[in-house]
């Protein structure tokens, strides 16, 4: 027998009670993996939708709302002819009820622009010119829409045609309906405007080089903002919103675990009072007993922190699946994510065994001969 | 190791194989801010090797007493010594309840979530024994009480005076050099108050421990070379047992 | 001067009649100009997409709603107008070509199938002639003003009385009750979810329940542009073949 066997026997005495607090933990670290997991999906695969794209710096005006404010095409002029500009990609970008689907992606680009390169098809082909009534579907917005080649797919008060399927490497392009931007701009008379430039570097840059590019672009264009694609997302209020909401969110949900936690470990301490005094008659340290309580509520919130990553790794996949989010969100359920998950739980489990443990310390050994 | 002065002994024998254990003198002990006396005031001497039983009514001050041997509380006044060192003075009382003194309850205080061979494991924390190890020897100490074939079982499943010899294996579990016994049998019918009573005094002679034994039942005072007796918190009597097996 | 003296009279106005102010600031926001809306319906199961071209100016208004999905009955399209006093009147197209003029008796007819009757869309209840605030209540967390609108002797309209919940942050109504004489409900229309646009609030979704035929119709909105231009055409009945979106401001 170990001292971790006495640990482990601490937890079993009172299963049903051990169970309960696990699950209390578990949700609250399920919440921090599937909500956390899921912000951080949407800005990782927009940014991978971006580096998919080849694309080093995007300009908008992404700073409310879900879709930047339209600006103008001028724009795209004056940032080409800043010097380190390699190439340019007028991009009008809506999210919209189209058909029978609540949100979808709309994808206008520039006829012949570089954002359109790493698009592979799966199936069917590309539009003919900048003006055939036609869109490619990403895989998972031709699933939500229903739509196999050769459909028709009403846009606006304008019938095109599905003529390809496309797999767009990342998760928000693929759920994207993309179709060429004059034809865009002409079915819902935006002529002349854009809502995002897509900006591709004349050479390979640091961060500190791109970061100047920006501020360079930033004073030529000051109707909009220019930004690190990869950075883009996590800049917009509505993303910098959503994290905070599910950290908000989860450490609420973690902060009942704490309290399911200390109301466990200090019924523990009331209940265990006398078998603690016997352990001090017979020897033991109040430091060993204090340590007792403080695994016993780390195994707690190690254990609870395993369940709570399985459940919200099983969450976010059912989220994932669900037909109101299909297609729009990948968790990004990294290990690192799910290891700091595991780790806040441990945290939590200690930090809620102290007072528990202050209490136990303070028992008197002498209580052990009073029956 | 303690700073305290030698304190005034009725008789300062060298220590040694029959040297001074205990010596208590002027020791007083008040509960709740001096409303409660328990002990006015007490002075005795053990000698290494010694049975003693301390004797007397519910609320004379024995059970205050053992606690004052096991440092398991702290005396109001007077001095306490274990051999040389003062007992409220030491620096670390769990290693001295852990490596000089076995505790024996009335109600035997097992505890109930662990087998008899892990209960008995308990006190060996405090060492540095290996896992191996501390099976080993709390294989033959339950051995030693006879209970070789309850090794796993549970507290709830054994009767009153297995119970009482697991608890007996457990205080010698470090090999101490003194067993403080609180009752010990009071628990238990007059069979197995025989079988553990025979098992304690055995050990107390092939081992060479000093025996404190507090009861308030003379029959098993007389088992004692000598009995304290103790009333209102002060000894009344401390004699030689006349029916001391060893006089027979 | 000119700034203090009109600041002046409008907390005149308003101490003198809170409730005809609170209209009257809701009539002047629900003028908005041109608009030009996308919604999406959805009437018992079935979902329409539909564009909604508006012009809303003091004294006149003029609305077409035109289906765009699904296939089946893309391009029908009604056409709505009314002028200060007059008489509401509009037309049905139904493709390929088939136009019928509506008068003002028709009025109580559906749109589209849906809950929603033509006088809902046309009649700006805002600018009837009386108004009274009958009480408070709290809906969503806003608190809300009921404001009971009665028409006056040159407001025609098919209904006795509506009581409009208006939030008075935001200043956007949250819920819309319209009576028969009789005083039965006729209609409730609510708003779930209020979004900022351009600095005004603006309900971006409206369920629309008719008490008498125990319908509802839920309408979603996906895009809105404010200060088009429409051509003379728009709003009269050869404009309703035509589906193409007006050209956007330019910025």
């Amino acid at each position: 027998m170990s001292f971790f066997t006495i640990i482990i026997r601490g937890l079993w005495r009172r299963p049903v009670r051990t169970g309960l607090t696990l699950l209390g933990i578990a949700i609250g670290i399920a919440a921090v993996v599937a909500l956390v997991g899921i912000s951080r999906g949407f800005e990782k695969s927009w940014g991978a939708g971006a580096k998919q794209r080849g694309i080093d710096v995007v300009v908008s005006t992404l700073n409310s709302g879900l879709t930047p404010k339209p600006f103008s095409t001028t724009v795209r002029d004056r940032v080409a002819a800043i010097p380190d500009v390699g190439a340019t990609c007028s991009v009008f970008v809506d999210l919209t009820s189209v058909e029978s689907a609540s949100m979808i992606m709309v994808s206008a680009r520039e006829w012949g622009g570089f954002s359109w390169g790493n698009l592979k098809l799966v199936a069917g082909r590309m539009p003919k010119d900048a003006m055939e009534p036609a869109v490619v579907l990403g895989q998972s917005a031709a699933e939500s829409l229903k739509k196999k080649i050769g459909d028709p797919l009403q846009l606006e008060s304008k019938e095109l045609t599905v003529v390809g399927i496309v797999d767009g490497g990342a998760l928000v392009e693929n759920g994207s309906v993309v179709l060429s931007l004059p034809l865009f701009q002409e079915i819902t008379g935006n002529q002349g405007r854009i809502n995002i430039l897509d900006v591709r570097a004349a050479h390979e840059m640091n961060e500190a080089e791109m970061r100047k590019l920006c501020d360079r672009i930033n004073s030529a264009v000051p109707e909009a903002k220019a930004a690190i694609a990869s950075e883009h997302i996590s800049n917009s209020e509505a993303s910098r919103f959503i994290r905070a909401m599910s950290w908000g969110t989860s450490l609420l949900a973690v902060l009942v675990g704490v309290l399911g936690v200390m109301n466990t470990m200090l019924m523990t301490v009331f209940e265990r009072r006398q078998e603690m005094c016997i352990l001090l008659a017979i020897g033991w340290k109040r430091g060993r007993i204090t340590r007792m309580i403080l695994w016993e509520s780390a195994v707690l919130g190690l254990l609870g922190g395993s369940l709570g990553v399985l459940i919200g790794v099983f969450g976010a996949k059912i989220l994932q699946r669900l037909p109101a989010v299909n297609g729009l969100l990948e968790p990004d359920l990294s290990p690192q994510l799910l290891a700091i998950s595991v780790a806040i739980s441990v945290v939590v489990g200690v930090f809620s065994g102290l007072y528990p443990a202050w209490r136990s310390s303070r028992l008197s050994p002498s209580l052990a001969l009073q029956g | 190791m303690s700073a305290s002065p030698e304190p005034s002994l009725p008789d300062s024998a060298p220590p040694g194989r029959n040297g001074c254990v205990y010596a208590a003198a002027g020791l007083t002990k008040e509960y709740d801010d001096g409303s409660v006396k328990a002990l006015r005031g007490v002075d005795f001497r053990i000698d290494q090797g010694e049975f003693v039983a301390i004797i007397g009514p519910s609320g004379c001050g024995k059970t205050t007493l053992l606690q004052m041997l096991g440092a398991l509380d702290h005396p109001s006044g007077g001095t306490l010594n274990y051999r040389a060192s003062s007992i409220p003075d030491l620096p670390d009382p769990a290693a001295y309840r852990a490596r000089e003194i076995g505790f024996i309850f009335q109600a035997f205080h097992l505890l109930p979530t662990f087998t008899a061979l892990e209960n008995v494991q308990m006190p060996m924390f405090e060492t540095e024994w290996t896992a191996t190890e501390r099976k080993d020897r709390a294989v033959s100490l339950l051995k030693s009480v006879g209970l070789e074939h309850r090794l796993h079982h549970f507290p709830a499943k054994m009767s009153g005076g297995e119970r009482q010899r697991v608890a007996i294996a457990r205080s010698l579990a470090n090999g101490p050099s003194v067993l403080l016994a609180d009752e010990p049998t009071g628990n238990l019918d007059s069979q197995n108050t025989e079988i553990i009573l025979e098992l304690i005094i055995r050990l107390h002679q092939e081992q060479h421990m000093t025996l404190v034994l507090v009861t308030h039942d003379p029959a098993i005072a007389r088992r004692a070379a000598r009995t304290i007796q103790m009333k209102d918190g002060r000894i009344v009597a401390d004699h030689a047992s006349i029916s001391h097996p060893a006089l027979i | 001067m000119k700034t203090l003296f009109a600041l002046l009279f409008t907390t005149l106005t308003a101490a003198a009649d809170p409730a005809t102010d609170l209209a009257a600031r809701l009539n002047s926001l629900q003028q908005d100009g041109t608009s030009f809306i996308r919604v999406k319906m959805e009437i018992q199961q079935t979902t329409l997409q539909v564009q909604i071209k508006q012009r809303r100016i003091p004294g006149a208004t003029e609305v077409v709603y035109q289906i765009l999905w699904p296939k089946e009955r893309a391009g029908e399209a009604v056409l709505l107008r009314k002028t200060a006093n007059q008489a509401a009147s509009g037309a049905l197209f139904m493709p390929p070509g088939t136009v019928t003029k509506l008068d003002s008796s028709r009025m109580k007819e559906p749109l589209f199938g849906s809950a929603l009757c033509y006088a809902d869309i046309l009649e700006n209840f805002f600018a009837w002639e009386h108004h009274a605030i009958v009480g408070t209540e709290m809906l969503d967390r806003a608190s809300c003003q009921i404001l009971e609108s009665k028409p006056g002797k040159g407001d025609r309209s098919i209904y006795a009385s509506v009581r409009t919940w208006v939030d008075t942050r935001r200043l956007v109504p949250l819920r819309v009750e319209k009576y028969f004489a009789s005083g039965k409900l006729a209609r409730r229309i609510e708003t779930t979810r209020v979004v900022t646009n351009d600095g005004h609030a603006t309900p971006a979704n409206l369920t629309v329940h008719d008490a008498a035929r125990n319908s509802s119709t839920d309408i979603d909105g996906s895009n809105i542009k404010r200060g088009v231009v429409f051509d003379d055409a728009t709003f009269t009945a050869e404009g309703l073949r035509q589906t193409a979106a007006p050209r956007a401001k330019a910025d």
